[in-house]
């Protein structure tokens, strides 16, 4: 059945196509979600789960089937899809909280009431799809068990992405590589998409399984094991208990840390250790020796710090707080809060930095930062050069021309222009909203929310003023797709790249 | 040692991959770009872009300090040149290939080891598999 409603471009259409195919994906977790609201006779839960899946089946399936793609995806169209994608998907996400926020009795906690605010639940969306970990949950103790886990699954399948989900379980077109890399994870374990994403999705499963039998194992209750394993492999960080990771022992402390650790090694790296069963994979390539040496370096730079300013040696928590920081995964066993404005600009930094590409982190990610180490190195080596010698680019066992070496260079140069500028646009309008805020307590807001951690020093909350979780939710937005996609978003409204705005409406080639 | 080659042709390659397996400082001087870019690429020596009749070539190459300066381009001329430019800098080991034939006088004048036609080595080689008669 092909009707002809608008008359729009093919390029238009074929996007709306694929937002209407990933739109099926918050519909079918709703319907997966039922189980737990059944388990736990939440039984009033259960049409809030019902709608959502109902919202997203039926607007998916009709952008589905009401636009055919009419041209092959090329990556800015994969970019539009990605970046309209994960600003709808949270939408729907939205609903469970909001649904059972709305029907709520006397009985019902104010941490449930808040989200009757819809701008609260969208909130909370956003940063459970991003896996971000920012919440206006006042006490998650209080809240029903239908929706701790869905906040958990929804940063569970966000860490690793709904289109890597999409790919995994549809047969993939030859379009699938533009697809896959419009959502900041580039990287490939496999020949094909096909076989990089399930294999990807076999890992995860793995991780996940034994990350939940070694928190039972450390002393948590099951309940509380399923979903800090599914939060902390995502590296999201919502937690279920109100002092987040600070309600258990330190033992469960520690036995998180290898969890969230995991978490931020690239799924290539997994993919090789298991199969290949060689330790050494762990710091074969620059960008995970840079993991292990900045995990060293920042405990010890807290260890420092924390020292120097409370004279007390706080190990358990550095180490915590530096693996959570680094590791954008965002669980807490301190209030940071009272920590020193030094340790929040470490811990800032470590935010901005994150973890390695090709996992479930976010940040500019330590590949762009071995670039930039690689451009310092280069270009003292190149004023050591003799006139007529050529450089010799390398960069893990692999050499590259020199034109090669600049595209490297330029790529993470700007992407980190862009997240600075993203931050300081961030800071910039926090601060009007928040004038009593300290001001490092706002940078480290806002490069909390750029880089999808979720660390908190309180500024997040349904205190907030509105325009304070927008500022918030754009920067998760933003910095989960690695911003290209959403810059790409906004010139095509505004047509500022004509060959944009032309491509989506011609399907000659521009 | 410190080994010059000069001309970045298949057999200095493998002349030079031989070498560096043994543990040696290569360096390469090629006249074309694009082949001089390929040898950097792919091994771990320093190269340089450059011909050897430019003057000052060898002095940029820090040839005093190598042990064996080795030419292996096709073109004799720039072959001879090297030797004697090698000469002149007191490079102890001085090696050369020779494409042809009548011009091995002129190299063994100069004191230098030289392989003359690869091609007849080969050859040579092929010719002793034979069961002898």
């Amino acid at each position: 059945m092909k009707i002809k409603i608008l008359a729009i471009g093919p390029g238009i259409a074929t996007i709306l196509h694929y937002v209407g195919l990933l739109l099926h994906v918050p519909g079918v977790m709703a319907l997966a979600s039922l189980p737990v609201c059944i388990w736990f006779s939440e039984y009033d839960a259960i049409w809030s789960f019902l709608a959502t899946a109902i919202a997203s089946v039926i607007s998916g399936h009709l952008l589905y089937k009401l636009f055919q793609q009419k041209q092959p995806i090329r990556l800015r169209h994969a970019m539009l899809i990605a970046a309209i994608s994960w600003a709808i998907i949270p939408l729907l996400g939205a609903i469970p909280f909001w649904a059972i926020a709305i029907t709520a009795d006397l009985q019902t906690p104010q941490t449930v009431i808040e989200f009757q605010h819809f701008e609260n639940a969208m909130f909370e969306a956003v940063s459970g799809f991003t896996s971000t970990g920012l919440t206006v949950t006042l006490h998650e103790n209080e809240l029903p068990h239908s929706l701790q886990w869905w906040r958990s699954f929804t940063q569970w399948i966000g860490g690793v992405g709904i289109i890597v989900l999409v790919l995994s379980v549809l047969e993939p077109s030859t379009d699938a590589n533009q697809l896959y890399s419009s959502e900041a994870r580039q990287q490939y374990i496999g020949l094909t998409i096909k076989d990089t994403v399930r294999r990807i999705w076999w890992v995860y499963l793995i991780y996940t399984g034994l990350g939940i039998i070694l928190l039972h194992l450390a002393g948590m209750p099951w309940w509380d094991a399923i979903n800090h394993s599914l939060t902390g492999i995502a590296t999201g960080g919502f937690s279920t208990r109100d002092q987040s990771l600070g309600s258990f022992s330190p033992v469960i402390q520690l036995a998180i840390i290898p969890l969230m650790i995991a978490g931020s090694i690239s799924f290539p790296i997994h993919y090789q250790l298991i199969t290949q069963r060689r330790l050494s994979a762990l710091w074969q390539d620059a960008q995970h020796r840079a993991l292990w040496l900045l995990l060293c370096l920042g405990v010890l730079a807290l260890l420092l710090e924390t020292y120097w300013f409370t004279g007390r040696v706080l190990w358990l928590d550095s180490l915590f707080q530096w693996v959570s920081a680094l590791g954008t995964c965002g669980f807490e066993t301190v209030d940071l809060d009272t920590w020193s404005p030094s340790t929040k600009l470490l811990f800032s930094l470590a935010m901005i930095i994150g973890g390695t590409a090709g996992s479930t982190v976010g940040g500019l990610k330590l590949l762009r930062l071995v670039n930039f180490y690689k451009a310092v190195v280069w270009r003292f080596q190149r004023l050591d050069l003799k006139p007529h010698q050529l450089m010799r680019y390398k960069l893990d066992k692999k050499v590259f021309t020199e034109s090669e070496a600049n595209h490297i260079i330029v790529s993470a140069a700007v992407l980190a222009i862009l997240w600075l500028g993203a931050i300081a646009l961030g800071v910039l309008i926090l601060l009007h909203i928040l004038p009593e805020s300290e001001f490092i307590n706002i940078v480290f807001e806002t490069a909390s929310a750029l880089g999808s951690v979720g660390l908190s020093v309180g500024i997040t909350g349904p205190d907030l003023p509105w325009l304070g979780k927008l500022t918030l939710i754009v920067l998760m937005w933003m910095g989960r797709l690695e911003i290209i996609p959403v810059i790409v978003l906004f010139s095509a409204l505004l047509g500022v790249f004509p060959n944009i705005r032309r491509s989506l409406k011609s399907s000659r080639k521009v | 040692m410190n080994l010059i080659i000069v001309g970045a042709s298949p057999r200095g390659i493998a002349l030079a991959k031989l070498a560096l397996e043994d543990g040696h400082n290569v360096t390469i001087i090629e006249a074309s770009k694009e082949q001089a870019q390929n040898v950097v690429q792919r091994y771990n020596v320093k190269v340089f872009h450059a011909d050897i009749a430019q003057g000052g070539i060898l002095d940029e190459v820090e040839a005093d300090q190598a042990d064996a300066l080795i030419a292996t381009t096709s073109d004799d001329s720039a072959n001879l040149m090297t030797m004697f430019l090698g000469k002149e800098r007191n490079i102890p080991t001085l090696i050369s290939m020779v494409n042809q034939n009548e011009h091995q006088a002129m190299f063994e004048k100069l004191g230098v080891h030289v392989i003359v036609d690869p091609e007849v080595i080969i050859a040579r080689s092929l010719y002793n598999f034979l069961p002898k008669a």
